[in-house]
């Protein structure tokens, strides 16, 4: 706790004898947050992005844990499948935003799609080793109290998998952060990404300070929702469980 | 699906082994074959044609063109990958080893682990303008902090039995350290390389196309501008067999120096 | 005949500090260990047996009383001591030679130095052929007795093994209790040796001692007069140990839960 007292201290001083531009000072950011709090820019951005990463994540989780669940459960989903979605993961899908704006132009639905194309590959993945690993034990309580195959993947595979598969959105909350960022920058100016680059490219070093931070703010809030979620829906999830992907 | 009597040698027996490798290869071969067709009455515009991106992909490396471009993106990643690793590492250790730097740094760590390191592009651009500075610069932070949080995470959790082992003969704490915690670390550590492998080829890819336009970026956003799909999509594919090299590359590594990792693992399960 | 103790337990107590409370393993233990002695401590789960092999050890400290080698008192980890593990703990990135030559490298001996006293070692319990191989491609039986091995190679005063074979199944137990106890026989090695397998203390010691728990104490200890070599009856048959065994078990059973 101290040493974030010495740091900002320190950073306020560096102020009087290093160009602002560089680092800013403590102060200078706070003013400039307050500013553009009070004018709306950093709320309406701040929703913008925050709709793209809910639309782009919901997405992403109904195709990627469908797909996911698909294979885990059929062999021969699996098996087609499977060269495409390694293929896809090992790409990084970064490269692919070009793509985007070919297909959709400069709108929200090239961000939103960029976002999918991002973290989907994540989702598929661990919902399909969350499937294959259930324990053989929770399979056969299902087939032994004669529930059919559609019934054993609702009700007991899925949830026997939820460690993987909340495992698996962290790290898809993370890819698509970062590409909603990258198509706020890139993709016509918008949300927090619009922000930075505007900022940016305006040398407005405290206002880009405020809004990196507002970025990282952003990125922990869905964290933390994640994570309540998790408690709340999932309790009996221990945090070392989930954390092994 | 029949099993040959072993009394007819020589007819080709579709057993359940060949039809698991079939089922792959015909997907992939009907795939390609749908997206051929779908040149005919799909704008080409959209998704080209494995014709097409195979043409230009050939082209593109026998006319030289993506050559330049190719060095300079894996100058840049290995650079500044290897720096950030490296750096990684070596922060990660000293902040397990000394509970005190822990502390200290823990906060900032977190802070920028969090941050989606894109949206820092902007400054780093401020600090040291557009150029391969800049560029090295970010993939360097980019590649940072999943190897050292997996570093430190590696050093904290370190097996108590090893290093009761360590203790129980008399070894100095520092002798502990660099002997016994350090290896039974690199596990997690690799695990870290892996991830932050990853995210230089990403961070390599978005510098190029944010902070200066050079190496594969450049090519990207100008095909991309210039509505030049097959083209893309071969420098796409190029940027897939970086992805998959790094994947095999560290996977051989590990295998190489480091295979006792896989037996424990499956021992402990 | 008054022989001087090896290693000599005085008043010996230990308390540690949870969240929650405070925890006394063990109170006031007095114990003396004979050189050549072969002594096992028996116990039920709990009863600080292990503590108290770690305290000796210098591994972990204690609060009271002290620990004395040879006349002299210990403070900190002791370099006369090998210690076995119950988990085995092989470090996996090293070889079985280089496992064995980690207690040499706190000695600051050289290299070849190192390398001769851990083939020694190795060779003592049968196993210098697999000295470059990696331990995971050993059987757990193997693996324990590249335990011993690197325990012994300190050439140790006082050999501590914390049951050392709960992990192994029944039959590599039993041979290697055979094995310990021929080669400890052989070394004239002095002994402390934690165990709940009542049998297995029986088979293998000059003398047992019992502990209750909560807190760890002392109960008695018990002389293990049957002839020896013992691997070359049946000892388990012997009336003796029979006697012996039901002794033990209603020790441990009449006091339970009873402070005392």
């Amino acid at each position: 706790m101290a040493a974030i007292v010495a740091f900002l201290g320190a950073w306020q001083l560096s102020g009087l004898f290093l160009n602002p531009i560089f680092l800013s000072t403590p102060l200078a950011i706070l003013r400039a947050f307050l500013e553009i709090v009070a004018d709306g820019t950093l709320v309406r951005a701040f929703l913008g992005s925050l709709e793209e990463m809910v639309l782009g994540l919901a997405a992403a989780t109904l195709l990627g844990f469908g797909l996911g669940i698909l294979m885990g459960r059929s062999r021969l989903a699996q098996r087609t499948f499977e060269p495409f979605v390694n293929f896809f993961n090992a790409t990084p899908t970064i490269a692919l935003l070009p793509l985007m704006e070919i297909w959709f132009g400069t709108d929200i639905r090239a961000r939103v799609a960029f976002i999918v194309i991002i973290c989907v590959w994540t989702l598929v993945i661990n919902a399909l080793s969350g499937v294959r690993n259930v324990s053989r034990g929770y399979a056969d309580v299902g087939i032994a109290f004669g529930l059919d195959p559609f019934a054993r993947t609702w009700k007991i595979f899925v949830p026997a998998a939820m460690p993987y598969l909340i495992a698996g959105m962290r790290v898809a909350l993370a890819q698509a952060t970062v590409g909603m960022v990258l198509g706020g920058q890139e993709v016509g100016e918008s949300g927090l990404g619009g922000l930075t680059e505007r900022y940016g490219s305006f040398f407005e070093t405290d206002h880009l300070i405020a809004a990196i931070i507002s970025s990282t703010a952003l990125a922990l809030l869905l964290f933390g929702m994640l994570r309540i979620c998790q408690y709340r829906l999932f309790p009996w999830i221990t945090a070392t469980a989930a954390e092994r992907r | 699906m029949s099993t040959e009597p072993t009394g007819n040698v020589g007819r080709r027996a579709l057993t359940p082994a060949r039809l698991e490798l079939l089922l792959p290869v015909t997907a992939i071969a009907v795939v390609l074959v749908a997206w051929q067709l779908s040149g005919f009455f799909i704008n080409p515009i959209l998704i080209s044609t494995p014709t097409a991106v195979a043409t230009d992909l050939y082209n593109l490396f026998a006319t030289g063109t993506i050559l330049g471009p190719l060095g300079e993106s894996l100058e840049e990643m290995v650079i500044g990958g290897l720096a950030g690793i490296v750096v990684g590492i070596g922060i990660g250790v000293l902040m397990g080893r000394y509970v005190m730097m822990e502390k200290v740094l823990s906060p900032f760590v977190n802070f920028f682990n969090a941050t989606p390191l894109v949206v820092i592009i902007p400054l780093v651009i401020i600090w040291v303008g557009i150029g391969q500075t800049a560029r090295l610069l970010f993939v360097f932070l980019i590649t940072l902090w999943p190897v050292l949080l997996n570093t430190v995470a590696g050093i904290r959790n370190v097996n108590r039995g090893y290093v009761d082992v360590g203790a129980a003969f008399g070894l100095s704490e520092r002798q502990v350290m660099w002997r016994i915690t350090i290896p039974a670390a690199v596990p997690y550590i690799l695990a870290g390389v892996r991830i932050s492998a990853g995210l230089a080829i990403i961070g390599m890819i978005v510098s190029e196309m944010e902070v200066s336009l050079t190496g594969l970026g450049y090519m990207l956003i100008t095909f991309g501008n210039s509505f030049l799909t097959s083209k893309l999509l071969a420098v796409v594919v190029v940027a897939s067999l970086f992805g998959v090299g790094n994947v095999l590359l560290l996977q051989w590594i590990q295998n190489a120096f480091f295979p006792w990792i896989r037996a424990s693992a499956a021992a402990q399960e | 005949m008054n022989v001087k103790p090896l290693l000599e337990i005085r008043h010996l107590s230990h308390t540690y500090e949870t969240k929650r409370r405070r925890v006394e393993a063990l109170r006031d233990i007095n114990l003396e260990v004979r050189a050549g002695e072969f002594m096992s401590l028996v116990g039920p789960s709990g009863c600080g047996k292990t503590t108290l092999l770690r305290i000796i050890n210098g591994l972990t400290p204690h609060s009271e009383g002290s620990v004395v080698l040879d006349g002299v008192e210990l403070r900190g980890v002791s370099r006369d001591m090998g210690f076995v593990f119950q988990d085995i703990n092989l470090l996996p990135w090293r070889s079985v030679v280089r496992n064995v030559e980690i207690g040499l490298e706190a000695r600051g001996l050289g290299a070849r130095e190192r390398r001769r006293q851990a083939l020694n070692a190795l060779r003592l319990v049968g196993l210098e052929e697999e000295a470059e191989a990696p331990p995971y491609t050993l059987s757990g039986g193997m693996q324990q007795r590249v335990g011993v091995a690197r325990a012994l190679a300190v050439e140790p005063k006082v050999l501590l093994m914390d049951e050392p074979f709960g992990h192994l199944d029944n039959f590599t137990r039993e041979s290697l209790q055979i094995e310990i106890s021929k080669l400890c026989t052989e070394l004239g090695m002095t002994v402390v040796f934690v165990t709940h397998d009542v049998d297995e203390a029986i088979f293998l010691s000059d003398r047992i001692a019992l502990f209750h728990s909560s807190p760890g104490r002392l109960a008695r200890i018990i002389d293990v007069d049957l002839p020896r070599p013992r691997w070359q009856f049946n000892v388990r048959a012997h009336p003796l140990a029979i006697r012996l065994r039901e002794l033990i078990v209603s020790e441990l059973d009449v006091r339970r839960g009873l402070a005392i």
